[in-house]
């Protein structure tokens, strides 16, 4: 995630969240899949309003996959159970890992640009599990993230293999013949 | 709605079914999520809060959120917002805009907002420039930025709206950035709890007129320095700082202004709405 730490929030990251309890940690796993789902949902259609359907339909299938992950969570271990404030959750960055941050879009983004920013997403929520599992404070906790490790190791190969379709984009990917800075 | 249910509000039952049209990668995007993420954590329910805006980008937030609300005059969403406050102490009344709507247009009414302390939280996002009229420079635009429109800047000394907002008399003051939705929110949520009038400046890049302000996501850092109540010890930070601190910076202990018919229920003279003479002697005295 670019940026520097957000405002002082009490204590933050994944060695502060190993060190709570199986349900924070559920909450945390659960608030990664639900902001993902929805930020993948909000860029979808940012890229179809701008015209750019091929990056916009993407984006609606990444929305899909992190929903889907959400209720399996909710399902399986109720994840969704434990009511969290604004202020229990213990992010590191500026934002839950896996989100793609506003600000990284482009209207003219192609689709190796847009599952190369989903990767990097895929790759943080990773280190995040595998840094609880590390410094977990119970057994328990850290079967589980590693179980939930295990499958973000697993979407960023596929989301890899996915990029890996796409051709690199030209140089001038961004020229626009009609710019809104036109004056 | 009971405390039950409101307690299971999400930040999606604040947003509406309409979409933002603002272009991909604008900050107001985050600060939307960070207001609808507050709403939320505050748990009142849409029906009980107003979003009051004025004109320009940033202003046509009230249409994307679900709560009522009222899409104004250009510079005039702190006048509506606190009539609206006035007559309507139950509701939570949130003022939105951006800086040129607020600072320039709405200026006067930006001191006197201050001034007055209605309890009102007004949410400033701030990308230096117009963007809807294509990239003038508005009164926070630094003096040298070049572009087509101003070619060399300005060289005029840009507005320092926290410390105006200091001197005019808020009641709370914070800067925060759209590229922190998650402590935007909190800060929203401290804000719209604290009595009387709530500054928040959120520095929300314009990727289209100002792309440079891309690299904004890098040189914010939390205050240094844990909320003072005293306004001078304010004044002198922000006035000091590098205009990238985040956090709350001020907050004081000013009784939030509210007119005495409206804060006992009863009517004011005249029938049910109040009539310019209760407004005369409250806002004259």
């Amino acid at each position: 995630m670019s940026g520097p730490e957000g405002p002082k929030r009490g204590d933050q990251g994944p060695l502060a969240i190993a060190a709570t309890d199986r349900e924070t940690l559920l909450a945390h796993a659960y608030a990664i899949e639900q902001e993902a789902a929805e930020r993948y949902e909000a860029l979808a259609e940012q890229m179809y309003d701008c015209g750019n359907e091929e990056v916009a339909g993407l984006f609606a299938k990444l929305a899909e996959i992190e929903a889907k992950h959400a209720a399996e969570l909710s399902l399986e271990h109720g994840a969704a159970n434990k009511p969290m404030a604004l202020a229990d959750f213990m992010w590191e960055g500026l934002q839950s890992p896996e989100v793609i941050p506003f600000e990284e879009m482009h209207y003219l983004m192609q689709p190796h640009q847009a599952l190369t920013l989903a990767l990097a997403a895929e790759r943080r929520a990773l280190l995040f599990y595998e840094a609880v599992a590390g410094q977990a404070a119970n057994e328990d906790m850290r079967t589980l993230a590693a179980e939930f490790a295990a499958e973000e190791a697993e979407h960023v190969r596929l989301v890899l293999e996915w990029q890996q379709r796409y051709p690199e984009p030209e140089p001038d990917w961004d020229d626009d013949m009609d710019p809104p800075m036109s004056l | 709605m009971t405390a039950e249910t409101a307690r299971r509000l999400t930040a999606r039952d604040y947003k509406s079914a309409l979409k933002p049209v603002w272009c991909p990668g604008c900050g107001d995007f985050s600060i939307l999520s960070a207001i609808t993420m507050a709403m939320a954590e505050i748990a009142r329910p849409p029906e009980e809060v107003a979003v009051i805006s004025g004109i320009g980008c940033s202003s046509r937030v009230p249409a994307y959120t679900n709560c009522y609300g009222f899409h104004g005059v250009h510079g005039r969403a702190l006048p509506l917002a606190t009539g609206l406050k006035l007559s309507r102490p139950d509701l939570l009344v949130i003022a939105a805009g951006g800086d040129g709507d607020g600072y320039s247009i709405g200026g006067n009414h930006f001191l006197h907002a201050c001034r007055r302390n209605v309890d009102l939280t007004y949410i400033v996002m701030d990308n230096q420039v117009y963007g809807m009229t294509k990239g003038q420079p508005s009164p926070t635009t630094p003096p040298e930025w070049d572009s087509a429109m101003v070619p060399g800047g300005t060289g005029l000394r840009p507005f320092h709206p926290l410390v105006i907002a200091l001197a005019a008399g808020a009641n709370f003051v914070a800067r925060a950035f759209s590229g922190d939705p998650s402590g935007t929110a909190q800060i929203l949520v401290d804000a719209i709890r604290h009595p009387g009038f709530s500054l928040i400046e959120i520095l929300s890049p314009c990727v289209t007129f100002r792309p440079e302000e891309r690299e904004w996501a890098k040189q914010v850092h939390p205050a240094a320095v844990e909320e003072t109540g005293d306004r001078a010890q304010a004044a002198r930070r922000v006035l000091t700082d590098d205009g990238f601190n985040t956090g709350i910076l001020y907050c004081g202990d000013r009784a939030p202004y509210q007119p005495a018919f409206a804060a006992s229920g009863m009517e004011p003279a005249g029938g049910g709405a109040a009539g310019n003479a209760d407004f005369d002697m409250e806002f004259r005295p």
